[in-house]
């Protein structure tokens, strides 16, 4: 993959804050962090062959690839938090200072978007 | 003569009697301030390389890359180590965070072997 001066430089830093997203985020999952980082090196070594096989949403061309990674370092660190099993079906979230909150009442306002427009069926209606 | 033995004898065995209550006493006060003192044998560039080779003995271990010789200055990154230019990043970003500072993008460019990482971080750190 040929690029200019500028977009390897930019490819390098995005490279770069990815890492430290995924040491930061799977710091206590040594198996998922030596993974994601593999997954990520063969990604960035063979972006068009893992376009087909697994991440069908990475652009085709150099530039839509690096901001795909900086997107990809963005979201790792303010929307991934990783949980722990502490029971069969108890889960704690290992929640830290940069996961992006939200405001509940942003929530609220698109409560029921996805059934907006559409018929709405009981389970007690006939067919 | 005899005299003066015996009686010293009686004050070293006097002494000996007394001297575990003393130190108990007087022990336990003197350690809340204890301070060990090192050698200044261990340098800043033996620390600086002690521990840079431990982070880059853990990284070639998870990456899988069999490497039986001790780690020394000359070792070159790409021909001995088999370092991509992915991996270099990677390796930068470990130093980084176990060093606690920031290496730029000219400097790491410029790294081709262990001595020169060395050399930067005795510098820096």
């Amino acid at each position: 993959m040929s690029m200019t001066p500028v977009l390897r430089k930019r490819f390098y830093d995005a490279y770069k804050s990815t890492i430290k997203s995924m040491n930061f985020t799977f710091q206590n999952d040594s198996k998922a962090l030596l993974n994601s980082k593999q997954l990520l090196k063969n990604t960035c070594l063979n972006p068009l062959e893992m376009r087909q096989s697994l991440f069908k949403h990475i652009p085709e061309d150099t530039e839509g690839q690096i901001k795909h990674l900086e997107d990809m370092s963005k979201i790792l660190r303010t929307n991934v938090a990783q949980a722990v099993q502490k029971d069969k079906y108890k889960y704690e979230l290992k929640m830290h200072k940069d996961i992006e909150l939200g405001d509940n009442e942003t929530i609220k306002e698109d409560k029921g978007s996805q059934f907006k427009g559409k018929k709405f069926k009981r389970c007690c209606d006939s067919d | 003569m005899f005299r003066q033995v015996v009686a010293r004898n009686f004050a070293v065995r006097n002494f000996a009697r007394v001297s575990p209550q003393y130190t108990r006493s007087i022990v336990p006060a003197f350690n809340k301030n204890y301070t060990r003192f090192y050698s200044s044998s261990v340098t800043k560039e033996e620390l600086v390389s002690n521990k840079l080779n431990d982070i880059v003995k853990t990284f070639i271990e998870e990456k899988g890359i069999t490497f039986e010789k001790p780690l020394t200055d000359n070792l070159k990154l790409s021909e001995d180590l088999k370092l991509d230019s992915l991996d270099k990043v990677e390796l930068v970003v470990a130093i980084e965070e176990e060093f606690e500072l920031e290496i730029n993008d000219d400097a790491s460019d410029s790294f081709e072997n262990l001595g020169q990482i060395k050399k930067f971080l005795t510098e820096k750190s």
